[in-house]
């Protein structure tokens, strides 16, 4: 779970090129600077690459803060 | 992170611009990998916020991206492809579906912008064909909207267009049908493209999406989730490659395109080190490692013919490093289809820089071709003007590695080449005619093939050798001599071992046959061993083969050449040919071998009149067997 946080931190970090950005748990991701929905579009494709999960079509539209992406991220990759 | 996005936050942390944005133009002549060119993006953004990137680009270029879909990471990626050609892109984007107004309202953003260039990035949905229409009516409407846009665009701004063609959706309705049928979706998208291309004027360029999505794969490209998601027409997997293709015509356009490949030549046109293996040694042509090589040569004639300039740049003896191009018989590259010829011990880096003064061009006209890692990196870092590919470890991915390199595409074609393309179209509908209504006797005439004996020499031992192990189907004996078998035989006085080749007007087969016959007594040669690859089949290739050597046999003096044919599950196909030769079969002795025999001056020799015949001269000098050296 803490690697998966990490990478999914990474994610973020790259997309938004803010490397020194730290996330709590409970942040929704439109109030993170310069995470709009173009960047979440981005951000899930680039979590699906790099863990090799695949979003449902109702997660698609419904993620919303960070904790959440990192749960779904890790319950994903660890049954793959 | 990718480690050229890291060491470019190292040098843009350190100050460097200019550095970092040539480590990001490393990453943006690769293959495209979204995230990091997305990162990339956001990076080149902060680079150059503040004027601190001037100096650094050869040109910035004003693009417009009208899209029928989301088009911001489209555009962000088009940014980031553009560092491949040292160029930056100040970008306006139109809002979602909004393509159409935009052209069409001379009082647009758009038109405020003032682009050099305008991106239509639109997708099939767009394509305003219903089930029911008539098709050819309806792509007739199709067509004259898509040129009207286009016009309107060119009128008021006079900016290069660029359109990425359709890609029909695979998961339709249609079913197979789809293809096929008068009003089927597919068809009629592809008919589009095919008439948006006869109908682009000058200025007006496609980009060939639908190539795009075959090369990245159907999955990768219609992603449907997140096309309800965030009407993402195109996957995201697929957004970096269309965004690299469409920038390299864009480059092309604005005659920012590269026009020098420079060629390693160890390991790079061929297998092995020439100073070292040698002539023979080399591995070109001839099994699945050679004929990649082989194609590869093939691959670099074709850009040649398209107008891209070819040169050499090796470490080598310059002797040594010519020598295959003048002997080896599996070179398709000539001394003449190169500009330059730079073989030495200088660095890398010198030999480009001469080889750039010399022909007159900057160094960012150069691509370097080289398999080693070592000196791609020494280029990077001394010429970073020059274009270096990353050359994957197989010689079988070199073609695709360099066709995808930033910088080589053309976007106009001169009127010689114009005109070139019209012949070929006239050559092509007179071959369709003859395949209409012409006899196989037509057909093969107009194959024009020729078939090349030539004796065993070092050059072509090995591919004999492996001939004669590998070749079921055309194969007389089915013995599978070696090397040192061939040898002995071949130290037979009298004693003839030799390779054909074949080419016809479509393309060089190469090295396809071989052939052992040794003396049985002073008057009959007998033929031992004889291979001809299926590559061949249906052209008559092994008659002529067998022709040959009767006539060799007649002008060596003997009367009677024997044959023998030995049946097996798999070469049913040469169970003719020495019968079709004119050869007659003998008493049966029993066993598995059967005997035929051709009287020389009294049975007739039927060799085919289509293909044309090479044989080495002077006869005598062949019976003799190979010198080991």
């Amino acid at each position: 779970m803490a690697d998966v946080r990490a990478g999914v931190t990474e994610v973020v970090r790259d997309v938004l090129d803010r490397p020194e950005l730290q996330i709590a748990d409970d942040q929704r991701a439109h109030d993170v600077e310069g995470w709009d929905s173009l960047a979440h579009v981005s951000i899930l494709f680039s979590l699906e690459d790099r863990f090799g999960v695949r979003f449902s079509d109702r997660e698609m539209g419904e993620l919303q803060d960070f904790g959440q992406l990192v749960a779904l991220v890790a319950e994903k990759h660890s049954s793959s | 992170m990718h480690p050229l996005v890291r060491s470019a936050r190292e040098h843009a942390a350190d100050g460097d611009v200019p550095a970092a944005l040539d480590a990001l133009a490393v990453l943006a002549s690769g293959s495209p990998e979204f995230t990091d060119w997305i990162a990339t993006d956001r990076l080149l953004g902060r680079l150059t916020a503040d004027g601190a990137a001037a100096g650094w680009p050869r040109r910035t270029v004003r693009v417009a991206v009208l899209s029928s879909h989301t088009g911001a990471q489209l555009t962000a990626c088009l940014r980031t492809a553009a560092l491949a050609h040292h160029v930056l892109v100040e970008t306006y984007e139109s809002g979602y579906r909004t393509y159409e107004q935009e052209v069409l309202d001379p009082g647009s953003g758009l038109y405020g912008f003032a682009p050099d260039v305008v991106v239509l990035a639109v997708d099939h949905r767009e394509v305003r064909v219903g089930d029911g229409d008539d098709a050819d009516e309806a792509l007739a409407r199709e067509t004259d909207r898509w040129t009207g846009l286009w016009q309107d665009l060119q009128e008021r701004t006079g900016a290069v267009v660029v359109q990425h063609t359709f890609v029909p959706p695979v998961d339709d309705a249609w079913g197979e049908l789809g293809a096929s049928s008068p009003t089927g979706r597919r068809r009629t998208l592809r008919r589009l493209n095919l008439a948006l291309g006869d109908h682009a004027p000058a200025g007006v360029h496609l980009v060939d999406a639908e190539a795009v999505a075959t090369t990245v794969g159907g999955a990768a490209w219609f992603d449907s989730r997140y096309w309800y998601a965030a009407k993402q027409a195109v996957g995201l997997g697929a957004v970096g490659l269309l965004a690299q293709r469409t920038v390299d015509v864009v480059a092309a356009a604005l005659g920012l395109g590269r026009k020098v490949v420079v060629l390693d030549l160890d390991n790079t046109l061929w297998g092995g080190v020439i100073g070292e293996d040698g002539l023979g040694g080399i591995v070109l042509g001839g099994g699945a490692e050679g004929e990649a090589y082989a194609d590869f040569q093939t691959f670099l004639r074709g850009l040649r013919r398209r107008g891209i300039v070819l040169a050499v740049c090796s470490k080598n003896q310059p002797a040594d490093a010519r020598l295959p191009f003048e002997r080896h018989p599996e070179m398709r590259l000539a001394l003449d289809d190169l500009v330059a010829f730079e073989a030495g011990w200088d660095t890398k880096a010198v030999m480009l820089r001469r080889i750039a003064a010399d022909i007159g061009v900057g160094l960012e006209a150069l691509v370097l071709v080289d398999d080693n890692p070592l000196e791609r990196a020494a280029v990077r870092h001394e010429l970073p003007q020059v274009g270096v590919v990353e050359l994957p470890a197989e010689p079988s991915g070199y073609a695709a590695a360099l066709a995808r390199f930033p910088g080589l595409q053309s976007a106009t074609v001169t009127a010689e080449d114009a005109r070139r393309t019209e012949q070929y179209r006239a050559r092509r509908r007179g071959r369709e005619l003859e395949r209409k209504s012409g006899s196989r006797e037509d057909f093969l005439r107009s194959l024009g093939t020729v078939a090349t004996v030539e004796p065993r020499d070092e050059t072509n031992r090995a591919r004999i050798v492996q001939l004669i192990a590998k070749t079921n189907q055309l194969n007389l004996t089915g013995r599978r001599h070696t090397d040192t078998e061939v040898d002995s035989l071949a130290r037979e006085p009298g004693a003839v071992v030799w390779a054909l080749r074949v080419r016809d007007v479509f393309d060089d087969h190469g090295l396809v046959g071989a052939l052992v016959a040794v003396p049985l007594d002073a008057s009959t040669l007998r033929l031992d061993t004889f291979v001809v690859s299926c590559r061949v089949l249906g052209r008559d290739a092994e008659r002529a083969f067998v022709g040959a050597l009767v006539e060799h046999a007649a002008a060596s003096g003997r009367s009677r050449v024997l044959g023998e044919f030995v049946p097996s599950d798999r070469n049913e196909p040469a169970a003719s040919i020495l019968a079709d030769v004119g050869f007659r079969r003998l008493q049966e002795t029993g066993g598995a071998v059967q005997r035929w025999e051709l009287v020389i001056g009294q049975d007739e020799v039927h060799v085919p009149e289509h293909v044309a015949v090479r044989r080495p001269d002077p006869a005598p000098a062949l019976t003799a067997g190979l010198t080991t050296t």
